[in-house]
């Protein structure tokens, strides 16, 4: 499979995991369901709305992370890795 | 316009959320900083309540840092052994430094001990950075006159050579940094930033990021995303704290992290167009302005908080520093990708940019 193939799969997976996410938080946030997990803070479900954040946070990331990458790979844009010491003859202490 | 059941009142311009997500992220991406020390107060002009402000900013700090971490990832400027290590002791630290602020609370001089520390450390850590920067730049430019080849990243700071020097058993080789440094040095640099952020209520990048560079020896683009890759988890235990303290919204944190999503992208790829100590400058600047902003808001609680216009110039020093900030790395990445064209460049900046990968 060539490697642009393989990214516009990639766009399209991933495009469609952040898009889901988005409308849950945009319904959950419509229907008053966020206020509702706010309330559980102060009782015994509060931990729920502790990993709730922290998994939405992570996952919306991570998902957004790939799918910029994909992205720029379907653009065509070579992300190259930066050669940090091929040149390098200032290694912090030549004075 | 967006409102949040659990905040009757507020009302915020969602695309103004969106666009503070990108513009704090291109900056975040570029110098390898959550920044915190821009979003709590940008969100308080928008009109959340400070702890609210606070806590949102955490939820994006830990989005954005994943989405950069992704991108440094990939551009190898991550060190993900050093970042790990340097974990425990900012963790650590930070404890330390909660403690010592809380202690501060009780004797009644929080707000004033706070500011005062913000000042003097982050005009410090500007004043040194600019004067490493300039002096590296005036050599990278000697090097430039006499036609030889430019290295990456140069600094001129001799004490990352005298703590490697340190022979304190474990010592720890990060073949990414290409360094071998004690494992105590790590745990007190990571000990040391932690507990200055602790105490400031920061996540303490804009002292991570100039730590890495100058005390361990880092390169610079390699501090940005290492720093990055540690407010991933620090920025999620905060994330954690914050939602048990019932203090993040976090349907606005995922409209920021949108925004962020695209900003980051800019700032970290940048790198790759950039020598290390144009993020060394920029980050300078960056620290210099929010040293100003704090400045305002010290004067403020100084005069008994009587004169008001002292807190409106801290928010407008924000908003001002933040345009500043974003206007300055594009003009650097513009410049780097006209180098790589081949295209001509003003004279200053052909040390700042890099025309190799």
């Amino acid at each position: 499979m060539s490697k642009k193939k393989k990214a516009t799969i990639g766009v399209v997976i991933l495009s469609i995991v952040c898009g889901l996410i988005i409308w849950h938080a945009v319904y959950w946030h419509s229907t008053g369901m966020y206020a509702k997990m706010f309330k559980w803070l102060q009782t015994g479900k509060g931990y729920l709305t502790v990993l709730y954040n922290l998994g939405l946070m992570l996952v919306l990331g991570t998902a957004l992370g790939f799918l910029m990458q994909k992205i720029t790979d379907l653009v065509g844009y070579e992300v190259r890795e930066i050669k940090h010491f091929d040149d390098d003859i200032g290694r912090g202490n030549e004075e | 316009m967006i409102t949040f059941p659990t905040l009757p009142g507020v009302e915020i311009n969602l695309f103004l959320l969106i666009f503070l997500g990108f513009a704090v992220g291109i900056v975040g991406g570029f110098i390898g900083v959550g920044g915190g020390y821009i979003i709590t107060p940008a969100l308080i002009i928008l009109g959340f309540p400070a702890n609210f402000a606070v806590g949102i900013g955490a939820a994006h700090i830990t989005g954005k840092s994943l989405i950069a971490t992704l991108r440094h990832r990939q551009l190898g400027n991550v060190d993900a052994k050093l970042g790990v290590l340097m974990i425990a002791g900012t963790m650590a630290g930070v404890e330390i430094g909660v403690r010592l602020l809380n202690w501060a609370k009780e004797i009644g001089i929080a707000d004033e001990a706070v500011l005062s520390a913000s000042v003097v450390i982050l005009l410090s850590i500007a004043a040194y950075t600019s004067w490493e920067s300039t002096k590296s730049k005036a050599k990278l430019d000697e090097l430039l006159k006499r036609k030889e080849k430019l290295p990456r990243d140069i600094r001129l700071s001799s004490i990352p050579q005298k703590l490697q020097h340190i022979n304190m058993p474990p010592m720890i080789h990060f073949p990414k940094s290409r360094l071998t440094i004690s494992l105590w040095m790590v745990l007190a640099v990571g000990f040391f930033t932690g507990a200055l952020a602790g105490f400031l209520g920061v996540g303490g990048g804009f002292i991570r990021v100039p730590s890495l560079i100058y005390l361990i020896g880092t390169p610079s683009l390699i501090a940005v995303g290492t720093d990055l890759f540690e407010i991933v988890i620090s920025g999620g235990y905060s994330l954690f704290r914050h939602t048990m303290s019932g203090n993040v919204m976090i349907y606005a944190g995922v409209l920021m992290v949108l925004g962020a999503s695209v900003g980051a992208q800019i700032g970290a790829i940048g790198t790759q167009y950039v020598r290390g100590i144009s993020v060394r400058y920029i980050l300078s600047y960056s620290v210099f302005l929010s040293a100003i902003g704090s400045l305002f808001q010290l004067s403020y609680i100084l005069t008994g908080k009587n004169i008001s216009w002292l807190q409106n110039g801290a928010q407008i020093v924000t908003f001002a520093s933040l345009a500043l900030l974003v206007g300055m790395i594009i003009a650097l990445i513009v410049i780097g990708v006209l180098c790589r064209k081949g295209r001509p460049i003003p004279a200053w900046a052909e040390s700042l940019v890099s025309k190799e990968d």
